[in-house]
């Protein structure tokens, strides 16, 4: 851990500066973890439980929301893990914008399913280096209380999510297995699994 | 009687050697040692039975299409809410013996206690475990309820620093690791509600209880699984994840992170940073 931290000093002084140049118009947006997912949370119910709305235009809001909120470049290249360094320009971009409608398409069949669940945060507490763990518990109308972690960083004043841990279960580690075993089962290739992967956005938004 | 136990011995013999040639042909070959993050990826799912365990998958995906997810969508259409949440809770304060041994075996007096009074009061005051009349509304301070929690020998055995053991697919029981397999067994020795029928009807009655358990159980995930198997490009592989992480969960009681989160913090700043220089040098 030590190690990593003169590595990473030219980063944050350069982190630093473009914080200082930025700050005015960044600071607006600042608040703690907590009232970052409280809002995103919210914003994000606000549109599920809209009945006016069509399905299309939900997508749509939901699709604002995500890149809004999540690290969406991040936790792509961390789901692909070892596959990211092997690919090549082309894969990279064509993984990152199947990987985004991807999660659009996932979390928006989630959210159609929408029944009046409500949330309340928790806790927050440092999470690893620079991250923040926000807890929130959600309750269902029916069966027990579910508990959620947003794992997020913070950016430019601002936050985003990286990670969503349910009842200790990440996301993103789940998601990167998944990848990897589809990989391995198109012999390694990453353009089949690319391809997989389109068919599954294809089959999930029709 | 004849017949029956002349062809119970046929089945067994038959099970017994179509799995063990299962078995040896089975095991998922390990990438050569030189390449050490095909190694590490192949250690960190611990699964070297994976051909096997894939067979066994498609088997059970198939058994539930055809049998048990009718039967629980069956269960869940006719029977209302409350007897639904009736059934749960009984089969629950009946594993609650079990978790109570686990707790003194793992060395937790307090949750021990904690599942004792459970079942003290669930069983006198819930109409023998019908109600939980002992869990006290959401969001009330703890001392107005004692919320359930659940121990078996498989998380005993991981507190006393047994290993997982390779992960297995277990036909009809769905995901388990070795050690997992091996504490179910061990506990339907401990579980003093083992006990409470005869000889004669402790296979039925367990059956019973395990059979009507797997049924409420796969009623309540329905929208949960067909999500995963929708989301996920491998199922198999989600599976296997998801199980994974969640045992490790149960086994660490939520006091630390059970599997250490993915730090992304320190990605997330490489690529902001590649983010602006690419801006500026455009």
């Amino acid at each position: 851990m030590m190690s990593r931290i003169p590595l990473l000093f030219p980063f944050r002084v350069l982190l630093l500066v473009s914080l200082l140049l930025f700050g005015a118009t960044a600071s607006a947006t600042s608040g703690s973890p907590s009232e970052f997912i409280e809002m995103l949370g919210t914003q994000a119910i606000n549109v599920a439980a809209d009945k006016q709305k069509s399905s299309e235009d939900k997508s749509q809001e939901f699709r604002t929301l995500l890149k809004q909120g999540f690290a969406l470049p991040t936790i792509g290249r961390f789901v692909l893990g070892r596959y990211w360094r092997q690919s090549s320009d082309e894969q990279k971009a064509r993984y990152n914008s199947l990987f985004e409608d991807y999660l659009v398409a996932t979390y928006t069949n989630r959210f159609n399913e929408y029944s009046g669940e409500t949330f309340k945060v928790v806790d927050e507490k440092p999470s690893g280096e620079r991250a923040m763990l926000v807890t929130t518990k959600v309750y269902r109308p029916q069966g027990a209380e579910v508990v959620v972690g947003w794992q997020v960083v913070s950016d430019d004043g601002g936050y985003r999510i990286v990670d969503v841990i349910i009842e200790g279960i990440s996301m993103s580690l789940t998601q990167r297995s998944d990848f990897a075993s589809a990989i391995q089962s198109n012999g390694g290739s990453i353009d089949g699994f690319l391809d997989s992967l389109e068919r599954k956005v294809r089959g999930q938004t029709k | 009687m004849y017949l029956s136990l002349r062809l119970r011995r046929i089945v067994v013999a038959a099970s017994t050697a179509s799995l063990s040639l299962a078995l040896l042909s089975a095991c998922a070959t390990p990438p050569p040692d030189a390449d050490t993050e095909a190694v590490a990826a192949y250690d960190e799912v611990n699964d070297p039975l994976e051909p096997f365990n894939r067979y066994v998958f498609e088997v059970n995906l198939a058994l539930d299409k055809l049998l048990v997810r009718p039967i629980a969508e069956i269960y869940r259409g006719a029977l209302p809410q409350p007897v639904q949440d009736g059934v749960r809770n009984s089969l629950d304060n009946l594993d609650v013996p079990r978790s109570f041994v686990n707790d003194l075996l793992q060395g937790e007096v307090d949750r021990a206690g904690e599942s004792f009074a459970r079942f003290g009061g669930n069983t006198l005051y819930g109409v023998g475990g019908i109600f939980d009349v002992m869990k006290g509304e959401k969001d009330s301070p703890p001392e107005a309820g004692i919320p359930p929690h659940e121990e078996d020998l498989g998380q005993t055995l991981a507190v006393w620093g047994a290993p997982e053991g390779p992960y297995l697919m277990l036909p009809l029981l769905g995901p388990s690791s070795t050690r997992h397999a091996v504490g179910r067994v061990g506990d339907s020795f401990i579980n003093p509600v083992s006990y409470i029928v005869n000889n004669e009807h402790r296979l039925g009655f367990s059956l019973l209880r395990t059979g009507l358990s797997g049924i409420d159980l796969r009623a309540r995930n329905i929208e949960t699984l067909d999500d995963i198997e929708r989301s996920s490009i491998d199922y198999y592989a989600a599976i296997r994840s998801l199980y994974r992480q969640n045992r490790a969960a149960k086994i660490a009681n939520g006091k630390t992170p059970a599997t250490p989160l993915p730090d992304l913090s320190g990605e997330f700043e490489e690529d902001r940073q590649a983010e602006r220089v690419s801006a500026a040098s455009e």
